[in-house]
């Protein structure tokens, strides 16, 4: 244990076989916790963007601040290689636009893509019919992707990098992006809570 | 029962990254990349000694963004790459394989 890095893979201490059973593995366990959590129902998951249900954002939120924590103590004492930890790079304008897709498709659907799979394997048809709608959607962007010259432009204009939090505020200290993370996440629970109790006062829901 | 466990669960980890955050400094950090240099460079030479160069150099790599001024990690970087190497083969790029990223977000 003293001579290992984490993550594995990218720090080098795994192969990349062992490293596709090890996903195979956390994705089972990922998708027995996401439908056991009642992740597989998008009546479940659509009623948060009502404020009818607060089931997800407690679920999200907790999710984050448990693996920002364990990730920040990981890296403090030395156990977790920063550096190897996969952050997509950030392009500004095409996650704005892509955001802003997925935000409407999700409130339509009550899916996400991973949701998704796991309505899947509970043979849900609306997570079926999403997913078809997913892969047609991805087809539909490649092919104007390689079409239009604007398309690719927009998809790989501002790209700020590995862009994280603490460098938003100009610090190389992750304490930053884990204190801004706590303060986001349970600001966001909160929010979400007040205009709950405020649309139940008025009796809306 | 199990919102009270759950509550109280999440509650005990924020605490811990809490502690952990108010208990430590920039300097915490930078001790601990130190901390993980050595770890590579420790792989390092035992790739070496397995005869792996490729997956030595891979680990020096690693050191050298951690702490670029570690002065054993030049010592092995010699020891892999012969004596006319003055610093860790981190100028050329391994060949990179294609890497398909598919982030599925949510």
């Amino acid at each position: 244990m003293d001579n290992i890095v984490l993550p594995l893979f990218t720090s080098g201490f795994m192969d990349n076989h062992m490293n596709l059973l090890l996903a195979i593995a956390i994705g089972i366990m990922f998708g027995f916790i996401l439908e056991r959590a009642g992740f597989a129902t998008a009546g479940h998951i659509a009623p948060i963007f009502y404020f009818k249900n607060l089931m997800v954002a407690k679920v999200m939120v907790s999710a984050i601040v448990t693996a920002a924590t364990l990730i920040f103590l990981g890296v403090i004492f030395g156990y977790i290689d920063y550096n190897n930890i996969f952050i997509p790079s950030t392009y500004i304008y095409a996650y704005l636009v892509g955001g802003l897709i997925f935000g409407v498709g999700m409130v339509m659907s009550g899916w996400c893509p991973g949701t998704a799979v796991t309505g899947i394997a509970t043979l849900k048809i609306d997570a079926i019919v999403f997913a078809l709608g997913l892969f047609v959607g991805m087809y539909f962007y490649f092919e104007i992707y390689d079409g239009y010259e604007a398309v690719r432009e927009l998809a790989n204009s501002h790209n700020l990098g590995r862009f994280t939090i603490n460098k938003l505020f100009g610090s190389d200290d992750i304490r930053v992006s884990y204190i801004v993370t706590l303060i986001a996440s349970f600001g966001l629970l909160a929010f979400v809570t007040i205009i709950k109790k405020i649309i139940d006062s008025k009796g809306e829901n | 029962m199990s919102k009270i466990v759950s509550a109280v669960g999440l509650g005990l980890i924020v605490a811990a990254g809490a502690l952990a955050a108010i208990s430590t400094n920039y300097e915490t950090q930078v001790e601990a990349n130190k901390k993980l240099c050595a770890t590579y460079i420790t792989n390092a030479k035992d790739a070496l000694k397995s005869g792996d160069k490729d997956k030595a150099n891979s680990f020096l790599d690693k050191a050298f963004k951690l702490d670029p001024k570690n002065k054993t990690l030049f010592e092995v970087a010699k020891e892999i790459n012969g004596a006319t190497a003055a610093q860790p083969a981190t100028g050329e790029k391994p060949k990179a394989k294609k890497k398909i990223s598919i982030d599925l977000g949510c």
